[in-house]
């Protein structure tokens, strides 16, 4: 396995980022890139004739990460060389975030189950109920198999999201990479630092992914009066309150990112599902522990191998609008764990999907850093 | 330095060798504003944690504390509200609102007023303010009430005020509990015990009044027989002595059963009227001794008495005789050919105690207890004697505890014979002669005198 990564600015273009070893010979290619950059093909187009041979898949995000370093408005490159495995795309297309569960599970349905060791998720941010999402691709997946990945972004903007497979850049789209071969191992880890504040409070009115009522008062004046002069922002600076759900005491807790606001009749949509019934508390970032969250998502995927080839680190855009300039340090957290050796890239998203712990079935989160490694023995 | 810092340097510099030496004083009094910011926000951010875990602990029991409360609140058996002094609903339980027919959401904050008879409500309200004024509960209110559907229901209502944390009364607390059931089950009881009453009257006025018609035809015929006896002394035909004698008999037997049905009857609806006067047991005891001897000889039973003498009490001589007599009786009559009976009189803490003990059939355990109510027999196994009321000893009873005493019996089985004991206050010297009203409990008796054996 190896692997070389390339940047794209602005008015630079294409640069080499470390060492280049694959002399065009790549079966995969992941690149992540600003909204507005990736609308332009003509950027992609290059990395397709740069690899001829590879799959080219990503994302729109609200960060592209390479290395140790956050940038906005670039283009993430990072190519892959298998030598003992086998890559496979698939594709849906989603209009309604209601369909997200049929979706996962027409996604699950048309990968090939033989011989399959891992599915790398990325979808579309804005349409779609992530929660219902990992539902319906675990379901038409043999148990064994891992699901890691994330839902696109678009800045702190949270208009429109991208996705491609080889096709240009796309909203409403939901995309699969397959890996098969039984020498590739797969490490995830998936971590928050976000601490619930305040009272706990009861939902009293929701529908599906959409918040109406807490305590039988509207949610979103609730949001407001906690952001006070940010409300302006919103649903962007939602992201500095998301809510942590626990279906009944005791129970584990979950927790949930606002998408977007409606304020014609008082509701929030989450990233996630908000069932009726459960306590909702608020939570605010704790900036160490963000960065110890990263430091142990780190840890967990380099359990099974430390020193992977490849890390690719999907964190939530809330982190990166809390931790503003101190960004990167989750990301020195996460290459003081892994060591200098290890390839890093990943984005910045509006959602990420993994298994809560090992051997779980693979879940939406929110306000995580989530990384998923990948080494051939 | 500050890690944000050295990163910013970096990015502008290329690397911190770069930095202008002169900037160094001041990118240490940066570095360690920016550590000063840090120190400051984790100790907010740790204030913050600590007031959430602290609240969300107390949201925690507050929730627990107000579901243990619901449900003791829900599930008890009675109608609950919480109203304030405008006749308002501000709380009800499940049982409440389902009494006045509708959701709990549809009656709290609702005046009483708006949701039941203005007649009704006035009512409630007057009782209220009553409560809230006095600031005293007002408890067992029995009243009428009809439902939702107009059916009337009884029901018993405490009011306590209600008084907020400052002990200010601001409403009061209400509990209804339905007792139709109860009150029907009440009614029902007693007009089963009216009824009861007006039969056990009719019994005794029936005894009364046949007993007295028997002996009114039957006291002429005894004279007449005892007339009789004296003219015929001389019959010498034993065939018609024979039946004189049956007949003889047989009229002083009928005297007897009309006597103890007539005593049986003035009992039950009363007492015996008495003669009260001192007098000495031991004659007593020697007397109906002396009465029975004859018959014991011919049936050649033993009988043998024993008095210690004298034994004062206050009694109607007549009555204790008779008491005695049918003890004796009773003994001769369920004692075999060759068989004893001894009669005791002894003193024993201030109690005369009188015994007739016999080697008869004894009595089963069973039926000792019932040996004192009226028309109990002993079932008679040699089946030699005639049947009687079934009242002697009842009517015993009557006259020992009308002295202020007791009678019991003790038997050890069937054919272990039985013995029969009353004991009556001694009178003491001087005293004036006095009858308890009612029989003294039982001072060296044991605890079940109608099985107690004899202890002499």
């Amino acid at each position: 396995m190896k692997v070389e990564q390339r940047h794209w600015r602005p008015g630079e273009g294409w640069n080499i980022s470390g060492k280049e070893h694959l002399a065009g010979k790549a079966d995969l290619v992941l690149a992540f890139g600003g909204t507005a950059v990736l609308d332009d093909d003509r950027s992609l187009e290059a990395l397709r004739i740069q690899y001829p041979d590879a799959r080219l898949v990503g994302c729109s995000t609200a960060g592209e990460i390479l290395g140790t370093h956050v940038t906005d408005g670039t283009i993430a490159a990072t190519a892959i060389r298998f030598d003992h495995t086998t890559v496979k795309t698939a594709e849906v297309t989603i209009r309604k975030p209601d369909e997200s569960r049929a979706a996962g599970r027409k996604l699950a349905s048309r990968l090939e189950k033989q011989g399959l060791d891992h599915v790398l998720l990325i979808s579309d941010g804005q349409h779609v109920n992530g929660s219902e999402l990992a539902r319906g691709v675990q379901e038409e997946l043999p148990a064994n198999v891992a699901v890691t990945g994330g839902l696109a972004g678009d800045g702190a903007r949270f208009q429109r999201t991208l996705v491609f497979a080889d096709h240009a850049p796309r909203e409403d789209r939901i995309v699969a990479v397959a890996f098969y071969g039984a020498k590739l191992k797969v490490g995830y880890g998936s971590l928050g630092g976000w601490d619930p504040f305040g009272p706990q409070r009861v939902i009293t009115r929701s529908e599906n992914n959409v918040l109406y009522e807490l305590d039988g008062q509207p949610a979103l004046d609730l949001y407001k009066r906690y952001l006070g002069e940010h409300a302006s922002g919103l649903p962007a600076t939602g992201l500095l309150f998301p809510l942590s759900i626990q279906a009944a005491p005791n129970e584990r807790e979950l927790v949930r990112t606002i998408l977007s606001v409606n304020e014609r009749d008082n509701s929030l949509t989450f990233a996630g599902d908000m069932p009726k019934g459960s306590y909702a508390r608020l939570m605010k970032a704790n900036f160490d522990r963000l960065v110890d969250g990263a430091h142990g998502a780190a840890a967990d995927a380099s359990l099974l191998h430390s020193n992977p080839e490849l890390a690719i680190l999907i964190s939530c855009v809330g982190r990166k609008l809390v931790l503003k300039q101190r960004t990167e340090q989750e990301l020195e957290a996460v290459r003081d764990v892994l060591g200098p050796k290890t390839a890093m890239t990943g984005f910045y998203s509006y959602g990420e999907i993994c298994p809560a712990t090992p051997n779980a079935n693979c879940e939406l989160h929110n306000q995580t850093m989530t990384i998923t490694t990948m080494t051939e023995t | 330095m500050h890690k944000l810092l050295e990163r910013q340097l970096r990015s502008h510099f290329g690397d911190l060798a770069s930095v202008p030496a002169e900037l160094a004083p001041l990118v240490d009094a940066v570095s360690r504003a920016y550590e000063e910011a840090d120190g400051d926000r984790a100790l907010l951010e740790r204030s913050l944690e600590l007031s959430s875990q602290e609240l969300l602990q107390r949201f925690q029991a507050l929730r627990k504390q107000q579901n243990e409360q619901q449900v003791i609140f829900n599930s008890a058996p009675a109608l609950i509200f919480y109203k304030d002094t405008e006749n308002r609903i501000l709380r009800l339980n499940e049982l409440g609102a389902r009494a006045m027919g509708r959701p709990i959401a549809e009656l709290e904050g609702k005046s009483c007023y708006d949701v039941m008879p203005h007649d009704v409500a006035k009512r409630l309200h007057d009782d209220d303010l009553e409560v809230v004024r006095s600031g005293q509960p007002k408890l067992g209110i029995v009243e009428s009430h009809p439902d939702a559907s107009g059916v009337d229901h009884w029901v018993r209502t405490d009011k306590v005020p209600y008084r907020d944390e400052t002990g200010k009364v601001v409403g009061v607390v209400v509990f209804s509990q339905d007792i139709t059931e109860q009150k029907k089950a009440e009614e029902d009881l007693k007009a089963a015990y009216r009824k009861l009453e007006e039969l056990v009257k009719f019994r005794t006025q029936f005894l009364n009044t046949t007993a007295h018609e028997l002996r009114t035809p039957l006291t002429p015929i005894i004279l007449q027989s005892h007339l009789l006896r004296d003219a015929l002394s001389h019959l010498s035909d034993p065939q018609q002595r024979k039946g004189f004698e049956i007949l003889d008999r047989n009229i002083r037997r009928l005297d007897s059963l009309v006597r103890d049905v007539l005593d049986a009857a003035r009992l039950q609806s009363g007492r015996l009227p008495l003669r009260v006067a001192e007098l000495d047991m031991a004659r007593v005891v020697g007397d109906a001794v002396e009465t029975v001897a004859p018959q014991a000889e011919q049936q050649h039973i033993t009988l043998e008495s024993r008095s210690e003498r004298p034994l004062l009490v206050a009694g109607d001589p007549v009555r204790l005789g008779q008491v005695l007599t049918n003890l004796l009786a009773n003994a001769l009559k369920f004692t075999p050919e060759g068989g004893k009976i001894t009669v005791t009189a002894v003193a024993s803490s201030g109690h005369a105690i009188v015994s007739v003990q016999d080697t008869g059939i004894g009595v089963p355990p069973g039926q000792i207890a019932r040996l004192f109510q009226p028309f109990s027999q002993v079932h008679d196994p040699m089946q030699t004697t005639a049947p009687g009321t079934g009242l002697g000893l009842y009517v015993s009873r009557g006259i020992v505890e009308q002295h202020g005493g007791n009678i019991w019996c003790y038997s050890a089985g069937p054919n272990a014979g039985s013995t029969f004991s009353f004991r009556l206050p001694l009178l003491k010297p001087g005293a004036p002669i006095v009858v308890a009203e009612k029989p003294e409990e039982p001072v060296m008796a044991p605890a079940t005198p109608t099985t107690a054996p004899i202890r002499p």
